[in-house]
């Protein structure tokens, strides 16, 4: 029995066997989905649903791309897809307001202290996780838009578009986003997470 | 002027877009007295700075690339 019957027809076009792509892509995938996801359950579901829309869609790759480009072109628009959907179910409130680091003169409470080389914790896995678990305490569309702009280093215009949000809703956003992350990255590493 | 509040928000907006000839030369100012607001900044870069080239060494975990593997070949025997 001809397991994968479009076998032949995928050697012509250099699409690997379907049967290896999660041993040959796996990897490649689910670091992408994990830096946009966050939580490491969504990254792997979310990378199975693209590889099965692949598997369905073989047919139309046309050997122009690399596989892997083109594998990723269809995770990523599914992870748009759930950045949408998760987008749509959150309350747009943002609970942990600002006060919590301005005083009443809006002065900052308590200042940051000093940061130190980012090339000096890169490295390590242990700055990731608690980066990883920074992103995941934000509101579904303030992560969005950040990683959005920051991981994906896409134009202020297109993240406006994928999220279907205004650009003064993103400034907001983006803005809250760093407050957040600037001091939850103070107090979750540079204060003792060490 | 602006108070640190409004300060931290002109610094994100300056990550994505220019800002206004005023509002500039009203950040420039209240930073060469504001250290504080000065570490943010800093830290505000640097974030960006560190994420975009946020290196990864996860893996797809055993369980998932073979849970991924059988629902390919399911797939396969589906058509």
């Amino acid at each position: 029995m001809q397991r994968f019957p479009i076998e032949e027809h995928a050697a012509r076009q250099n699409l690997p066997d379907p049967g290896e792509w999660s041993q040959r892509y796996g990897d490649a995938l689910y670091r992408y989905a994990l830096r946009r996801l966050r939580r490491s359950h969504d990254a792997e579901e979310v990378v199975q649903e693209a590889l099965l829309t692949a598997f369905k869609k073989r047919n139309q790759f046309q050997g122009r791309s690399k596989p892997l480009s083109w594998l990723t072109a269809i995770l990523k628009s599914k992870i748009l897809d759930r950045m949408r959907q998760a987008a749509r179910q959150a309350a747009d409130t943002d609970p942990a307001d600002l006060d919590a680091w301005f005083d009443a003169g809006d002065h900052w409470r308590k200042p940051l202290g000093r940061w130190g080389d980012p090339a000096s914790f890169a490295e390590r896995a242990e700055f990731w996780r608690v980066v990883r678990n920074c992103l995941a305490k934000l509101p579904a569309r303030m992560a969005e838009a950040f990683i959005l702009r920051t991981i994906d280093d896409e134009e202020p215009a297109e993240v406006c578009r994928d999220l279907a949000i205004s650009p003064g809703n993103l400034w907001l956003l983006l803005h809250r986003a760093r407050l957040r992350l600037v001091s939850c990255l103070q107090i979750n590493w540079f204060n003792g997470g060490r | 002027m602006f108070s640190c509040r409004q300060v931290t928000r002109l610094i994100s907006d300056r990550q994505d877009h220019s800002l206004s000839w005023f509002d500039s030369m009203c950040l420039g100012v209240h930073l060469l007295g504001c250290e504080p607001c000065c570490r943010f900044r800093r830290a505000v870069r640097w974030l960006h700075r560190a994420l975009a080239s946020a290196p990864s060494d996860d893996a797809l975990p055993l369980e998932a690339r073979e849970r991924i593997r059988l629902a390919l070949e399911r797939a396969a025997q589906d058509e």
